[in-house]
Order: C-alpha cells, then sequence, then structure tokens
C-alpha cells in the first residue's frame, strides 16, 4: 500500500480533485477485492449524549456536529491502512450499552459539559473494561462555550471519578502516538484551549485518548484551518485509530 | 465371446420433421424461383434445371443430416480368481496337542480335504513373526519365524500388498493368538477400510497351557510438570483365566500408596487401564503397576516420574498481515500474565516505511525461539521465500501454530498453498468479498470529492442515522463431541462444576473441508451445513489449528467486564498449543512393558542445548556403570537397555550436570517363554474382526468351494467406431458433377 501518494494534498485543490476523482474511479474497480488484505470488520461510530448549559437556541444535544469530517476521516483510513473500515456513519446513545458494544472505538465529540445519566457512566464504565476505547474530543464553540474546553474538563472528571487512579499523561510529539504510523511535524491544534492530547490508561490498558484541540474540524474542510493543519489532523486521526489497535 | 452391433445414426434439428421441412422449403423456393424466371425457357428446360437444382441440395441436407455407422464391439472374458492363502506358523500353532496333532496340521488338513480349489489361482504363504511366501500348504515351518506372532500388524501390512497384488481375498488359518505390541483396533481399522475378503478359518485343537495375566503396553511420561494432569495407559493381555484366578491390576506410588486398584474381567484378550495422574508438588516420585492372579503378583513394573515446575516462559510470536482490533483484545489477556511473553510484529507494507514497524517473516533459527506461532489475517505475500517451509518445519519441532482468517476474504489466498498442507483445513478458494461502503454514504463521498460543501450534507446525514444503527447478532460455537471433552471450553473451578466458555463469533471465513485426520472442536450450522470453526491436528511434535473466524473480540466486548470467558479461552488456547514445545531435557519411553526384549529410550534434549553432540548417557546398575551408546535421529537421541529385573538408572549428562534422569525396574513371576505363555484360541479377536461385512469366520466343519466364494470375474471390454457416410469421394464427385452439369446447361442455352 502506498501511504504517500494516495494521501490529499491539499495544497493544489484542483489537482488534489482530479487525483480523487481518479481514485474514486479506481475504488470503484478494486472494490470487489477490499476485503482480501485488511482484517476483521470494524466500523465508525458517533456517541450521541446530553450536555448542560443549552440555552433556547441551541440543544442539549451537542454530540452530532459535523458527520461529514467523520466521514472524510473514515475514508483517509480506508484508503491509507489496511483496517478493514466500513463507509457508514453509525451513532450510538450513551444509554444503549449492547449497541456502544458492537463498536471497538467510539468517537466522543461535542461541546459544552456532560450531563449524563448514571446509567449512561455506568455504561461507559462497563464499555471501557470490556476492553472498548474512547477518543473524546471537544468540538468548541467560542459563542457556547467560554471556556474552550468544557467538555474536555468534564471529561476528564468522569474518567476519573469512573476510574480512581486512572493515569492520564498528556503526550507531546516524541510521543508513539505521534509517530506510530505517520510522523506527524506539529500538533494540530484546531481551534479552543490547547490542552494538548493526553492518553488515558487504567491498570495498563489504554482506555481513551482525549483532547480539546477540535481536531475532527480540521477533518471537515480544508478551508477552515489551512491545508496543512487539515492534513496533520487526518494523519493524526489515523494515528489515534491505530494506536488504538496496537495498545 | 465377442458381439458387434452396427447402428446407422443420424441428426438433423427437428428430427425427421426438421429434414422434411427443409426439403420442402427448398423444393418449393427452387420450383417457383423457376416458375417466375425472367428468362425465356420452355418447361421441359425448366424442369430439368429445377430437378438437377433440387438433386444438388438433396445432397447437401444429406451431409448436413451427418448420416454415419456406429459399431459396438464388446468382448466378455471370464477371468479365475486369485486368492491368498496364509497359514499361521506361529509357536501356538506348532505345540502339540495330547492327540500329537498340532494346529498347524489341522489347517493343512482342512485345505487338503474340505477346500474345493477348482478354478482358482493360488499363492501360499506362512506367517508368524514375519510373512514370507512359501511354495505349497504344509511347508515345513520356520522355527525361527514361529517364536513370535505379529498377527495384528502382520495383518494390517498384507492387506495393502495384496491389494496391490489383485488378489481377489484372503484364507487365513490361524488360532487368533497375537504376541506382538499392537493392538486389535488398527487391524479392525485396515479390515473396514479394504474391500478385499478375508475368510478367517480358526485353528481351536485345545493345547494345554498356562494362565496368562501380562502387561503389553505401559504407556507413561517419564516428566512432567507440576500443575498437569497426566494420562498413563496400561494394555494388559488375559489368557486362560476363569473367575477363580481373581485378576487384578494396582498401581501403588512410592511402592506403598495405592493410588488405584481394579479388578479385571477373567475374560480372554486385552483390557485396556487408564489412569490420570495429578503433579502437585516437584520431585520425583517411583510408580509401580502390578497385576494379581489370586492375590500374588504375577508382574510388577516400577519406573520413576520426575515433576518439575513450568519456570520458563512461553512465548508467542503473533505475526499480522493487517492492522486488527484482535490483536489489542488478545494483547490485554496477557497484560498481566507473567507465564506468557507475547511478542507483536506487522509484516513489512503495513505501516509506512518510514515507521520501521513493518518486519520480514522470521527466518527459521529466529521462529524456533517461540513456542507459538499465531499468524493474524497474514497474506500470502507476506511470507518470503521458504517461509512457509519455516512454519512447517516449526509445528514439526513441537511449536503450535494458530492460524486466524480475521475477514472471510482473507482465508481463500491460502487455497492450495503449501501452508494449506499443514493446516487441518482446506480453505476455500472463491468467495464473494464485500467492498463494505454504504451506498448513501459513498455517494456524499463522491459528492465533497467533486468539491461540494461537506458541512451541506451534515443535517442529512445526522437525521437519516440517527436512530438507525442495530447490531448484527453474534454465533455461538456449536462444540463436537471432541470439543465437549477438549479442556479449552471449560475452566476447573475449585470444588464446584467446571465453568464453560464457549465463544461467540460475527465473521466466519469459509472453509471447503476438514482435512482426514484433523480434528474439528467446533463449528457453525448454516444452510444444513456444518461449517469448521475451530479444528487442529498433530504435525510432527507440533499441532496447528485453525480459528475460522474472527478473532472474537466481539465477543468479548459483548460478555460483563465481570466474566473472564474470553481470557479463560485464549490462556487455555495458548497452553494447549504450547504443550509440544519442550524446552527442558527429557527422557521419552514408549513402552515400559517387561515384555519387550529391549527398553527404547528417547532423549529429548530440549530447546536449550545448543550442541546435543556432547550429551553423554549413562547406565547404572547393581553398583556398575556404564556409557550408552546414543543414536541421534532427528534431534532427538536414542539409546536402548535390556530388562533384567534389575533396577536400572539412565542419566543424561551435558558439560557434567546431569540433564535428566530416568529409574526402572521389572519382575515376571515365570520365566516362560512368551510366544507359549497363551495358547488359548482368541475367538473373541476373531469374532469381532468377523462383525465386519467383507470379513467372515469358516467352522472348522464346513466346508468351502472357493470359486462360488470368489466367483469367476467377467471381464468386459467395450469399443465403439464411428464411420461417417457422407464424407466419401463418391458424395464429393456428384455433388461436383450435378453442378457441373447444371452449368453446361444453362452454358448450352445461353444462361450464363
Amino acid at each position: 500500500m502506498d501511504h504517500t501518494a494516495l494521501e490529499p494534498s491539499f495544497v493544489k485543490e484542483k489537482t488534489m480533485r482530479y487525483l480523487i476523482l481518479l481514485f474514486c474511479a479506481c475504488l470503484c474497480a478494486a472494490a470487489s477485492d477490499f476485503e482480501s488484505e485488511r482484517g476483521s470488520r470494524v466500523s465508525w461510530v458517533r456517541l450521541k449524549f446530553p450536555v448542560r448549559g443549552s440555552s433556547k437556541w441551541e440543544s442539549a444535544w451537542d454530540w452530532h456536529a459535523h458527520p461529514s469530517g467523520d466521514m472524510r476521516m473514515i475514508d483517509f483510513i480506508r484508503r491509507n491502512t489496511s483496517v478493514n473500515l466500513m463507509a457508514d456513519w453509525n451513532v450510538v446513545d450513551v444509554e444503549h450499552l449492547e449497541k456502544m458494544c458492537a463498536f471497538p472505538f467510539i468517537f466522543m465529540h461535542g461541546q459544552r459539559t456532560l450531563n449524563i445519566s448514571p446509567l449512561a457512566e455506568k455504561n461507559i464504565k462497563e464499555y471501557l473494561l470490556r476492553g472498548g476505547f474512547l477518543f473524546i474530543d471537544d468540538c468548541v464553540y467560542q459563542k457556547y462555550d467560554p471556556c474552550q474546553d468544557m467538555l474536555y474538563q468534564s471529561s476528564l472528571k468522569l474518567l476519573k471519578r469512573l476510574f480512581p487512579g486512572v493515569d492520564i499523561q498528556r503526550v507531546g510529539l516524541d510521543h508513539e502516538l505521534f509517530h506510530c504510523y505517520y510522523r506527524i511535524r506539529f500538533f494540530p491544534h484546531c481551534q479552543g484551549k490547547n490542552n494538548g492530547i493526553s492518553l488515558v490508561t487504567w491498570q495498563g490498558r489504554l482506555i481513551a485518548v482525549i483532547t480539546s484541540s477540535d481536531i475532527h474540524c480540521g477533518w471537515v474542510s480544508e478551508h477552515w484551518f489551512g491545508a496543512e493543519t487539515t492534513q496533520e489532523a487526518y494523519r493524526l486521526g489515523t494515528n489515534i485509530y491505530v494506536y488504538s489497535m496496537l495498545h | 465371446m465377442e458381439q458387434s452391433i452396427q447402428t446407422i445414426r443420424w441428426d438433423f434439428p427437428g428430427s425427421w420433421t426438421g429434414l422434411v421441412l427443409a426439403f420442402l422449403f427448398l423444393a418449393v423456393f427452387i420450383v417457383l424461383s423457376y416458375r417466375y424466371s425472367l428468362r425465356d425457357l420452355g418447361w421441359f428446360r425448366k424442369t430439368v434445371l429445377c430437378l438437377l437444382r433440387i438433386l444438388l441440395f438433396c445432397l447437401i441436407l444429406l451431409c448436413l443430416t451427418n448420416p454415419r455407422v456406429e459399431t459396438e464391439r464388446t468382448i466378455r472374458r471370464q477371468e479365475m480368481p486369485k486368492i491368498a492363502v496364509v497359514f499361521d506358523e506361529s509357536g501356538s500353532m506348532l505345540k502339540p496337542s495330547v492327540w500329537k496333532r498340532n494346529r498347524f496340521d489341522d489347517a493343512v488338513s482342512f485345505w487338503n480335504e474340505k477346500v474345493n480349489r477348482a478354478d482358482v489361482q493360488m499363492d501360499f504363504f506362512n506367517f508368524g513373526k514375519n510373512l514370507r511366501r512359501v511354495p505349497a500348504p504344509g511347508t515345513l515351518p520356520d522355527a525361527a519365524n514361529g517364536k513370535e506372532t505379529r498377527f495384528y500388524a502382520l495383518a494390517r501390512e498384507w492387506i495393502p500388498r495384496f491389494e496391490a497384488e489383485k488378489y481377489n481375498g484372503v484364507i487365513c488359518f490361524t488360532d487368533g493368538i497375537d504376541t506382538g505390541e499392537e493392538g486389535r483396533g488398527d487391524l479392525l481399522s485396515a479390515l473396514a477400510a479394504t474391500p478385499l475378503e478375508h475368510i478367517f478359518v480358526p485353528m481351536t485343537q485345545e493345547v494345554a497351557s498356562m494362565p496368562e495375566l501380562s502387561f503389553r503396553k505401559i504407556e507413561s511420561p517419564a516428566q512432567v510438570f507440576t500443575k498437569t494432569d497426566n494420562a498413563l495407559t496400561f494394555l494388559i493381555r488375559c489368557g486362560n483365566l476363569h473367575a477363580g484366578f481373581k485378576p487384578v491390576f494396582e498401581l501403588l506410588r512410592n511402592k506403598t500408596e495405592v493410588l488405584s486398584r481394579q479388578e479385571l474381567s477373567p475374560v480372554n484378550g486385552f483390557r485396556t487401564v487408564k489412569y490420570s495422574l495429578a503433579a502437585e508438588l516437584p520431585g520425583t516420585e517411583f510408580l509401580t503397576a502390578r497385576l494379581l492372579l489370586r492375590g500374588k503378583v504375577c508382574e510388577s513394573v516400577t519406573w520413576s516420574i520426575e515433576k518439575t515446575e513450568r519456570r520458563d516462559k512461553v512465548n508467542v510470536l503473533i505475526f499480522n498481515g493487517s492492522l486488527d482490533f484482535g490483536t489489542r483484545f488478545i494483547r490485554n489477556v496477557f497484560l498481566d500474565e507473567p507465564s506468557i511473553a507475547l511478542d507483536i510484529r506487522y509484516a513489512r507494507g503495513i505501516f509506512p516505511e518510514k515507521t520501521g514497524k513493518g518486519t520480514e517473516f522470521p527466518v527459521r533459527d529466529d521462529l524456533g525461539k517461540f513456542d507459538i506461532l499465531l499468524l493474524m489475517n497474514l497474506k500470502r505475500k507476506s511470507l518470503g521465500p521458504g517461509a512457509e517451509a519455516d512454519v512447517m518445519d516449526f509445528v514439526r519441532k513441537g511449536g503450535g501454530l494458530l492460524f486466524v482468517c480475521g475477514n472471510p476474504a482473507t482465508a481463500r489466498e491460502y487455497a492450495a498453498s503449501t501452508l494449506e498442507t499443514l493446516l487441518p483445513v482446506r480453505f476455500a478458494e472463491t468467495t464473494v468479498s464485500n467492498p463494505r461502503a454504504e451506498p448513501e454514504t459513498q455517494r456524499i463521498l463522491n459528492e465533497i470529492a467533486r468539491g461540494r460543501n461537506p458541512t451541506q450534507y451534515d443535517a442529512q446525514i445526522t437525521r437519516q442515522k440517527e436512530f438507525t444503527f442495530k447490531p448484527e447478532p453474534l454465533y455461538p460455537f456449536k462444540l463436537t463431541l471432541l470439543g465437549k471433552k477438549s479442556p479449552l471450553f471449560y475452566k476447573n473451578v475449585s470444588g464446584g462444576k467446571p465453568m464453560a466458555v464457549i465463544p461467540e463469533f460475527q465473521d466466519i471465513a469459509p472453509v471447503e473441508s476438514l482435512k482426514p485426520g484433523a480434528n474439528l472442536l467446533a463449528f457453525h450450522e448454516a444452510g444444513g451445513r456444518e461449517l469448521p470453526l475451530l479444528a487442529y491436528q498433530n504435525y510432527g511434535t507440533g499441532r496447528s489449528m485453525v480459528l475460522a473466524c474472527d478473532p472474537l473480540w466481539r465477543w468479548k466486548m459483548n460478555l460483563p467486564s465481570t466474566n473472564p470467558s474470553y481470557e479463560i479461552f485464549w490462556k487455555n488456547l495458548f497452553s494447549y498449543l504450547s504443550l509440544g514445545k519442550n524446552r527442558t531435557a527429557r527422557w521419552i519411553v514408549p513402552n515400559l512393558s517387561p515384555d519387550v526384549k529391549e527398553l527404547e529410550l528417547t532423549l529429548d534434549p530440549g530447546a536449550q542445548i545448543s550442541d546435543p553432540g556432547r550429551i553423554v548417557c549413562k547406565l547404572e546398575s547393581g553398583g556398575t556403570e556404564q556409557t550408552l551408546p546414543l543414536q541421534n535421529v532427528e534431534g532427538k537421541l536414542r539409546c536402548a537397555v535390556k530388562p533384567d529385573g534389575t533396577e536400572k538408572t539412565v542419566r543424561a549428562f551435558y558439560e557434567g550436570k546431569t540433564m535428566a534422569s530416568f529409574t526402572f525396574s521389572a519382575q515376571k513371576s515365570t520365566e516362560i517363554e512368551k510366544e507359549l505363555r497363551t495358547l488359548e484360541p482368541d475367538m473373541e479377536g476373531l469374532k469381532e474382526f468377523a462383525a465386519l461385512p467383507n470379513v467372515s469366520l469358516l467352522d472348522s466343519g464346513s466346508k468351502l468351494n472357493l470359486s462360488e466364494r470368489f466367483g469367476r470375474k467377467e471381464i468386459q471390454l467395450k469399443e465403439k467406431t464411428v464411420h461417417p457416410l457422407w464424407h466419401s469421394g463418391w458424395m464429393f464427385f456428384w455433388m461436383a458433377a450435378l453442378l457441373i452439369l447444371e452449368w453446361i446447361i444453362r452454358r448450352w442455352n445461353r444462361l450464363l
């Protein structure tokens, strides 16, 4: 698999479009053999959860910001790794444990403070104890999140309460997370408060990765934060996914 | 006899109807074309030309029907049946009775007086220790050949030989006694599998004989690991016994503690006694197996068992052919397990070259450091040249191989490959591959790639997907009978019923069939078929196993976190696969029976000895010590010791240190020659064979007509020849002649 030739280059937009079109044609031709060199089947999922502090203008359900970003990330992982990832976007409610447990990797994205029920808390704990993995990314929107890391802080608090003594370690560019698949040149902080990125480990097992830098919004469009940041956001997303498979 | 049948055949589309319609159509077409010709011709000329054209087309139609003569020649020939006549010339057959006649004489008399041999082709053989061809029945028996009766072993060997030499049947004159070391089961299986008809004529003349109770085979490990259960098997021969003898088997620990005591039924034949020895604490203990008649010991064997703790780690190599969550879940199982050392590697090409994470498949020496090799979704191209042979060598030397196909499409690459010969299943070559793209998602991605703003789809995607997800069901493994007995699917709970561990899966890799000799542990029932899920086979001293489904991480995700079934299953699996690889030296003794002339001992030097050539072996007996010559056979060292009733200890030394030792002694109450110890005919065994459809037991009072019994064989040869009737010079001549005649007439009338 060529890992460099297929990466979208956002520098020359037109060239990239042609490249993507060409790739789609190739993908259609090779679609019948998609699985032959891949691992066990897996799908992408977004966690649905309620938050606190909603105004009358904004719903208490902030979990669904820009699913197109997830879809582009799924497409990137499918094209550039041997992960047998389904090109599909799924949603599971934090209240439904059996649905959460169909996915080994759950993407949790939203803004403002978590406001989940005791059952949902229990579900998150049970999901992580069974071997699941959470990628928590704070979707920062200044209008509703004056602190710009409300989800991040509330998630940290939740994890510490659910797993007393959990190890939360902020990692730098020299950490394996930044070079386990792609060598990432800079941390793609997109918006909000820069708390970096942290690994959450419980009894030697990696259970979550958490950040407040809104990596996800970097996946949505290259026009929002610039081509380079977007590219690094894709690469970091891939590294987090692969790192969760390795640890 | 010769017979010849000739038939004329032809074909035409629509048969007669088609042919008549074609003729009528052509005739009408020709008549009308001349009737309405623009040329000014008289009716006579028109008629002649018309007839010539119709005649020509008739000939063409004739050719198109492909007329031919088919000749079928049949030749029948009668062939005389070919029979192998086998006489038992062992000691028990030659021992004279009070009437001064022996069973061999009876067999020859039976052959001469009661067997009608007309129209039969025969060859004669005698057997005892070996099978030998003799010129005629009653040929003087060979005394050397009669010192042992390897009846079961020789009969099993003659089946393929007689099949290859095109015999139609075998008549065997025997008293059914076997004094060899082979069990009856193998011969029974061989007889059941052959189409060759066997007639056994039992020679039952009574001969005075002693009662017999003896060990024929004792299978016991010389070294075991603590906290394991170890099987001991004793094959016991009973002869000339009745209830008054009270035969008993006893197993003692350290000559005093009775571990097992069983009263044996006094029926002639073989008995198998099994005992499971639990090894708890380390140390050496002596076991004594003895047989008693009327309370007196008639045979006793004592040997040592060394119990050691397994201190070394089991090294497992997980070699991944792709990124799979299965590896994460397996890794987490063994995170807190000090006895298992996991080495997780990824094939080259999975990671970008710059990361340096991808590795080549390990070479033979590197592979030898591991006890278990787990191949996860491995692509064939990831295996370098010779890698498949290296894996075979790894398993042959005791390694455990587990082949996991994470998704249904991976397995087909291995169909008909070298590696597949090692595996217990054959993979299906074709599968319907899944592009794994939801059409609407793919459409949106295509639109975005064409330059559309991604966010314009957000609301639509959320609306469509918020409540639609339904998890796919998992299917539980169905266990075979073997699987139900296997320790893989249970966890021993102290003081309670063992806890069952039944894995569940979602995706199955297509397996075409199970290989002969492979053991199926679990399957999935779909479409009326039993699809193998977990199967293994032994190969060399190791074993290979296939898990033909996803790596079970979904099962783990569906179990409550307090349920350890997933962890137990993988630990059981690795423990089972690591059994073949021995890292410490140990003696292997195939048979401890006191009847063997030479006790064969094999030393497995284990994986930690770099130069087995420097191992020295010494035999200690009665205060003396002597060096035993060692023979190197496939990395293992063999030696032999003659048992003489005294206690003997065999020690192996490496660089002056004792590596492994084994002590044994065997005592027999009488010194009667083994061959003459049992003289009672073994009718039980012969009756067991006669239960098969192709084996019969003949009463010594009845008569036998061989040509009637086996029948004359009729050979029929058939020859079929086909001669086409249209493909002849005359046919082409007449067609050309008609064409030229028409041309001349037309030219004559200036029509051309």
